[in-house]
């Protein structure tokens, strides 16, 4: 991996489907690289180079986030609530994000439009159907999806 | 005296009433000289147990009452401001918790009968009393009403009662499904990774051996099966609370549209299937259509193995269903273990996790209505449901076997 790989940003609080994300990931042929954050508030930390990520690189930005919803402290709609905040000319680019949850509840996924999120998917149990889903979101936000280049990045990005 | 009293709270027994102050007694009576006469009767009992006021108007009877209260109230039917039953009508109208004990020269069967039954407490003839039979009538009167509030309370307080018990348990309804809901949920997330990781075992195989690797494809059936069944669960779960949407349906051409799809699935032997035409319910549609699916996919893999497998969707009567096969039926024995959830009365003979007749049952009964079945072993089995006619409309009772 090279810092010109897409990076992505993993918020999942359970170590297996962090491993199997992984597993998965590392099977898709998508150049990337992975950051792993563990609740909502690391989330945010991340996002903003604030708390424990205070020293990260802010030039590094992910170019997509993958948000479990069910995470302690700040669970994945709240993260929602505050990226929704972020207003042009903060200079904070965010990235796409996908809920990647084990929840198939509609409030739970209207919700997570309401909120911002600019894909939903309900992890699948069986692992090959888990992998190739993963495999093709992250070939699609990757590869395929083209995000903005320059100035308005936030506001296209974030859906604010 | 009164047995029956003691068994109702907030009865008081008649000899308490007596001895601790005087009867108030509000006597609605025009004519003075009749006024006098009964005043003379009630007060000069023994022990003087009556204290009476007098009314010689509806009006001023009203009046009285309202500035200071009676036990009971003595009344004529003809006033100078009103006569007959409407007397007693308009004053029980504005005082309901009041008994009323009718005096009235008017000896009239019928109309003594309509009093009663319109919550008079006794209807007497002016003339027909005496000193003891008219102090009891009125003590009398004092009990039965005291009597009946105590009965129209208490069932007041039970309705009460049944309503807040039926709230409560709906809440906890509500509770139980949330909590199945998200434990089916939780369970995913174990579940996915006991897959992923015995898959991620793949490249290990060879150190496994034969049996190993055996042991492995079944650890990883046996999680496939539990994946449906969690699935399975949270559908029914849905069935059971998602919002119904009622619309006219036309049964006979959703099953055609069941069928084509049934077919296109299935690699069997051609089904002969009957679809009577004309079939209409009133429901929503989406359910319907899994109701159908799961019957109809039912009999179809349940007559697969017959040599001329036949299906037939018919009707027992207006709104009245049933779904018929020629296949392996079921003994009756286990007919009531039907409708249970991940109930398989034939084993690992056919695929599936004995969820579709579960939820079926659920289906039909948000409808209204209901879905038994008979079957002789061998020889096909039929499923009875019945379903709302039109808008508004109940499902017939049906028949259970």
């Amino acid at each position: 991996m090279t810092m010109n790989d897409s990076l992505i940003l993993l918020a999942e609080d359970d170590p297996n489907d962090e491993d199997l994300i992984r597993l998965a990931l590392s099977e898709s042929g998508v150049h990337y690289c992975l950051d792993v954050v563990h609740d909502g508030v690391e989330v945010i930390d991340y996002l903003f180079a604030t708390g424990i990520h205070g020293g990260r690189d802010r030039a590094r930005l992910p170019r997509l986030l993958l948000l479990d919803l069910k995470m302690p402290r700040m669970n994945g709609l709240q993260v929602l609530q505050v990226l929704r905040r972020v207003r042009v000319g903060d200079g904070i680019h965010l990235p796409p994000v996908v809920a990647l949850t084990s929840s198939n509840e509609d409030h739970d996924i209207n919700e997570a439009y309401h909120w911002g999120a600019h894909s939903y998917i309900c992890k699948p149990v069986g692992f090959e159907e888990f992998s190739r889903c993963v495999q093709q979101v992250a070939h699609y936000w990757l590869e395929l999806n083209r995000p903005p280049q320059s100035h308005g990045r936030a506001e296209v990005m974030a859906g604010v | 005296m009164w047995p029956g009293c003691f068994l109702l709270p907030g009865c008081e027994a008649p000899s308490t009433t007596m001895s601790r102050s005087p009867i108030q007694v509000l006597l609605v009576e025009d004519n003075p000289i009749d006024c006098r006469l009964i005043r003379g009767l009630l007060e000069q009992q023994p022990s003087a147990t009556f204290s009476v006021r007098c009314a010689d108007r509806l009006h001023s009877a009203h009046e009285q009452l309202r500035s200071s209260p009676a036990d009971v109230v003595l009344l004529d039917l003809t006033l100078p401001d009103t006569s007959g039953l409407e007397t007693f009508e308009q004053l029980h109208r504005h005082h309901g918790h009041l008994p009323i004990v009718i005096l009235t020269g008017v000896e009239d069967e019928i109309l003594a009968a309509t009093a009663i039954e319109h919550g008079a407490q006794d209807y007497l003839i002016k003339g027909q009393v005496d000193r003891s039979s008219l102090a009891r009538a009125l003590r009398y009167a004092i009990e039965r009403k005291r009597g009946a509030e105590a009965i129209h309370r208490l069932n007041e307080e039970l309705e009460q009662r049944v309503l807040e018990r039926t709230r409560e348990l709906t809440a906890s309804n509500r509770e139980l499904e949330a909590f199945c809901r998200s434990v089916a949920h939780d369970l995913r997330a174990p579940l996915r990774a006991v897959d992923g990781f015995s898959q991620a075992l793949e490249p290990y195989s060879q150190q496994l051996g034969e049996q190993g690797r055996g042991y492995l494809r079944r650890v990883r059936e046996a999680i496939q099966r539990m994946a449906l069944m969690i699935d399975a669960m949270l559908k029914m779960s849905s069935v059971a609370r998602c919002p119904m949407r009622r619309q006219s349906v036309d049964l006979s051409a959703m099953a055609h549209q069941v069928i084509a799809e049934l077919e296109s699935a299935s690699g069997g032997p051609p089904v002969e299937w009957v679809v009577a035409a004309g079939l209409h319910t009133w429901g929503d549609a989406q359910l319907l259509w899994m109701a159908l699916e799961n019957l109809l996919g039912n009999a179809c893999k349940f007559s697969r193995h017959e040599r001329y497998p036949r299906v037939e969707l018919g009707s027992d009567g207006p709104g009245a269903f049933f779904v018929r096969d020629n296949g392996v039926g079921f003994d009756m024995a286990y007919a009531d273990k039907l409708f249970g959830p991940f109930e398989r009365l034939h084993g690992d003979k056919f695929e599936g996790i004995g969820i579709g007749l579960a939820t079926t049952e659920r289906i039909i009964s948000r409808h209204g209505g209901r879905i038994w079945a008979a079957s002789v072993p061998g020889q096909g089995a039929v499923f009875h449901f019945t379903l709302p006619e039109k808008t508004g409309g109940s499902p017939p009772r049906g028949r259970l076997p």
